[in-house]
């Protein structure tokens, strides 16, 4: 017979084996008949396909089990198996589970191979940890086997296996790549700190993933020594590396690491570590980290500034804001940073100052000045003057920015804009905001909108309302 | 820290800044909860900052979830800190789902 039965306290367990015939569940039928616990479970771990007679069975047994109020769940569908049931419709007529608890030990380090299950299964494996497990992955390691080896490593890691320390170490000195980064990385997790040192001669690997995995182990496994001596790193280093430590630094955090980025941050000539740098001093709760944030407003690489700008809207200013103020002057660039800096935190004294200062901007400055108070619910009457803007992205910026704080007004303002504003993509929006909030009379003026805007998009939008 | 029960699990938002001190004061907080629920998930949604001290202690919290058998998730995070977890390879290590909806389902 091709189906086993287990028949456990509350639970009717039933494994399908491969070559499974419809007289085989003759059986399964039978056992229910005295069952009378609340759940049932069929495993379909060995089927790589299933037949159409065999899914009838299970159909059949779902109605078995639903008369008798006890819950069926299918476990291990196969992908050639779950197909069957979607193209079939039937996937949502049963309960459909992955259950790697039924797997065996060497079933399951069989699978470790499969990208897409490894990271489960090694979770299972972590909850599950016996010395089973323990032996069944130091033996996966001694196979010369990459993918093999690195789950392996990943598995005794997620399950905090001090007792593999050694074997984890020895696999720093792995030809593969991704067998070194793994063994650093669960090193970093169980807190090895004897491993260290090997890891500081790792760091400098000219494989960057290995470096990378070093940094963060190091930062793991820190103690007060390691912001100073992950500087003498810097000496004649290569840019991957100054992020690496840049990296580490920042999750070691504290004022010593703060210290060495900031001076890292005054020598970089390259725009692209200092944008990390940059990030990295915004992970520090400090306001001297706040000060460098702004001056960097100031740096010559777009890409610095527009960093510097993301780090301040999330963490704050800290009492910055006039700081800021000054950098909003000469450079459009630096203006339009700093006023993005002050995104999320626009209190009533920024929203004050940046309306004030408003008529004097640029056009790429003032867009941002909308943007930001668009977010403010007190800037209702300066949006609504923006509608009557020359520039299209700014009366359509300050139209959703009233969406967002007046919604009454908006709706009103929608509707004028909607059929007559030379824009398009300011008759666009107004015609989503009307759809959102369908005022009264919605369809009339929707069809009247229709009949008259040439724009294709626009009627598209409408037609998907109304029918074309 | 607020505590509550979702959907039958107990879920905790961690907040502020996690750091060996204030991440040690939570680590026994949140492990009174093992013995009560087969599934904790915590939130990340208010953490503003975190460090490698922070990041240990969450690391032996999974290691006690894992004797007793119980399944320790984490969401709610900013980019911020998930790219902590992903550069320490522990995203590989812990569940980690987008919102509290997913995790405590």
């Amino acid at each position: 017979m091709n189906v086993r039965i287990e028949a456990l306290a509350n639970e009717l367990a039933i494994t399908v084996l491969d070559g499974v015939q419809r007289k085989d569940f003759e059986e399964v039928f039978s056992t229910l008949k005295g069952f009378t616990g609340g759940s049932i479970k069929v495993d379909l771990k060995n089927l790589q396909y299933i037949k159409s007679d065999i899914i009838a069975q299970l159909l059949a047994l779902r109605r078995a089990a639903d008369s008798k109020k006890a819950a069926l769940k299918l476990v291990n569908l196969s992908d050639g198996v779950l197909s069957a049931f979607e193209t079939a419709n039937l996937t949502k007529h049963f309960t459909i589970e992955q259950d790697y608890g039924s797997y065996t030990v060497s079933e399951l380090i069989e699978l470790l191979h499969d990208d897409e299950q490894a990271e489960f299964i090694s979770i299972h494996i972590g909850l599950n940890f016996n010395e089973q497990y323990r032996k069944a992955l130091l033996d996966a390691l001694k196979i010369d086997d990459p993918v093999l080896n690195e789950q392996a490593l990943l598995s005794l890691g997620r399950a905090g296996d001090d007792a593999s320390i050694d074997v984890i170490r020895s696999a720093l000195a792995s030809q593969y790549p991704n067998v070194v980064c793994a063994a650093v990385l669960v090193l970093g997790w169980l807190g090895d700190a004897a491993s260290k040192e090997k890891l500081y001669e790792l760091i400098s690997s000219p494989e960057e993933a290995v470096s990378e995995a070093c940094g963060a182990s190091i930062a793991l496994l820190s103690d007060d020594g390691d912001p100073a001596r992950l500087k003498t790193l810097l000496k004649d280093s290569e840019p991957p590396l100054r992020k690496v430590i840049a990296n580490a630094l920042a999750l070691i955090n504290g004022g010593a690491a703060y210290n060495i980025l900031k001076e890292m941050l005054s020598k970089e000539t390259i725009d692209d570590v200092r944008s990390v740098l940059v990030r990295k001093i915004s992970y520090f709760n400090n306001e001297d980290a706040t000060n460098t944030l702004i001056e960097a407003l100031d740096d010559s690489s777009r890409k610095v500034q527009e960093t510097a700008a993301a780090g301040l809207e999330r963490t704050g200013l800290r009492g910055g804001e006039e700081r800021v103020f000054k950098k909003i002057s000469g450079d459009d660039w630096v203006s339009y940073f700093a006023v993005r800096a002050l995104g999320k935190h626009c209190s009533e004294k920024v929203a004050d100052y940046l309306t004030q200062r408003y008529p004097n901007l640029s056009g790429k400055v003032r867009l941002a000045v909308v943007e930001v108070l668009g977010a403010a619910s007190y800037c209702t009457s300066f949006l609504a003057e923006r509608l009557n803007e020359d520039n299209e992205d700014i009366r359509r910026e300050a139209l959703s920015g009233l969406y967002r704080s007046n919604k009454p007004l908006a709706v009103e303002k929608a509707v004028q804009l909607a059929k007559g504003d030379p824009s398009w993509l300011v008759r666009f929006k107004a015609v989503e905001i009307i759809i959102a909030e369908t005022p009264e009379g919605y369809r009339d003026i929707l069809a009247e909108i229709r009949n008259s805007d040439a724009n294709r998009y626009i009627q598209d939008k409408i037609d998907a309302v109304l029918g074309s | 820290m607020k505590k509550e029960i979702i959907n039958g699990r107990q879920t905790a938002y961690l907040e502020g800044e996690i750091n060996g001190s204030t991440g040690l004061a939570y680590k026994e907080e949140i492990a009174s909860l093992f013995s009560s629920s087969a599934i904790v998930v915590l939130s990340f949604k208010d953490v503003v900052y975190l460090n490698s001290s922070g990041l240990r202690e969450i690391i032996d919290l999974l290691k006690q979830a894992n004797k007793l058998k119980v399944e320790l998730r984490l969401c709610e995070m900013s980019k911020d800190i998930r790219e902590m977890f992903s550069f320490t390879g522990l995203e590989k290590v812990f569940k980690i789902f987008d919102t509290m909806d997913q995790a405590a389902v």
